[in-house]
């Protein structure tokens, strides 16, 4: 049985974020570093899609119906 | 914000609420209809935007309020859409061999609601614990507590080891075979 030396660097470990924890602390940190990382992939999987051209139709309306005053839109 | 520019930024945070709004509705296009009426309330109202204050925060708020207002609307008319999207996403991930993330988001959308939103801000988009007080407009000591539960409760579903494993081989990912990440395009 290894004796936890990581429990001393591991006295700072908090709940602040699930952000890099590339040290390896205690059981804990790592679980929670898989988890933060899982987290951060599942998102940028989305964030990296294209945007969807309607949007920016969307947006170009907006500042149509702007530019053409207040009851000018259609 | 000037013209110009606010549309720049509000073009730029479009993939971001585009992600936040698939953790309320994971079909797809239902996410993006909630994206789209933001961005039309963002730009309607954008003479209330604080400059100097988090832009994507302040449009995350919007999002939220649009997301609760529909749903109100919804719940009147029919049984409770996302109710019905909970209990299809409540089963167990599967037990492979390690983690990926299919198995991840099915445990995600297995979460309380405030747990899932609470964590997607704070580990996810990387909000502080104070802009996602705001957000959800809750004390910070409420939005650390829906971190931690959110957690715990990841833990409890995908399990200790299966958490372990997959920190294991996140790095080399090719390394542990070619299992990639189930594409979820939409589904519906």
């Amino acid at each position: 049985m290894s004796s936890p030396k990581f429990v001393e660097q591991a006295q700072g470990a908090n709940l602040s974020d699930a952000a890099d924890s590339t040290a390896s602390g205690s059981v804990d940190e790592v679980v929670q570093g898989v988890l933060g990382r899982r987290l951060r992939e599942s998102w940028e999987q989305i964030v990296r899609e294209d945007i969807p051209q309607k949007f920016m139709d969307l947006l170009t309306d907006l500042k149509n119906t702007e530019q053409r005053g207040p009851g000018g839109g259609g | 914000m000037a013209g110009p520019d606010f549309e720049q930024a509000l073009v730029g945070a479009i993939p971001h609420l585009r992600a936040f709004a698939r953790s309320f509705a994971n079909d797809a296009a239902r996410a993006d209809d909630l994206v789209q009426e933001t961005l039309v309330k963002a730009w309607n109202s954008r003479d209330s935007f604080t400059p100097g204050t988090n832009f994507r925060a302040w449009l995350f708020t919007i999002l939220r309020n649009v997301y609760f207002s529909q749903h109100r609307k919804l719940r009147r008319e029919v049984s409770d859409p996302d109710e019905q999207y909970q209990n299809s996403l409540a089963v167990q991930p599967e037990q492979y061999g390690h983690l990926d993330l299919a198995d991840f988001r099915t445990a995600l959308g297995v979460l309380p609601a405030d747990q899932r939103e609470a964590l997607v801000l704070v580990g996810a988009e990387g909000f502080s614990y104070e802009e996602a007080a705001q957000i959800c407009g809750c004390a910070v000591g409420t939005i650390k507590s829906r971190v931690n539960r959110a957690r715990n409760r990841l833990v409890e579903l995908l399990g200790d080891e299966e958490l372990k494993s997959g920190g294991g081989t996140a790095q080399g990912e090719q390394a542990a075979g070619d299992r990639r990440p189930v594409k979820r395009a939409a589904q519906g």
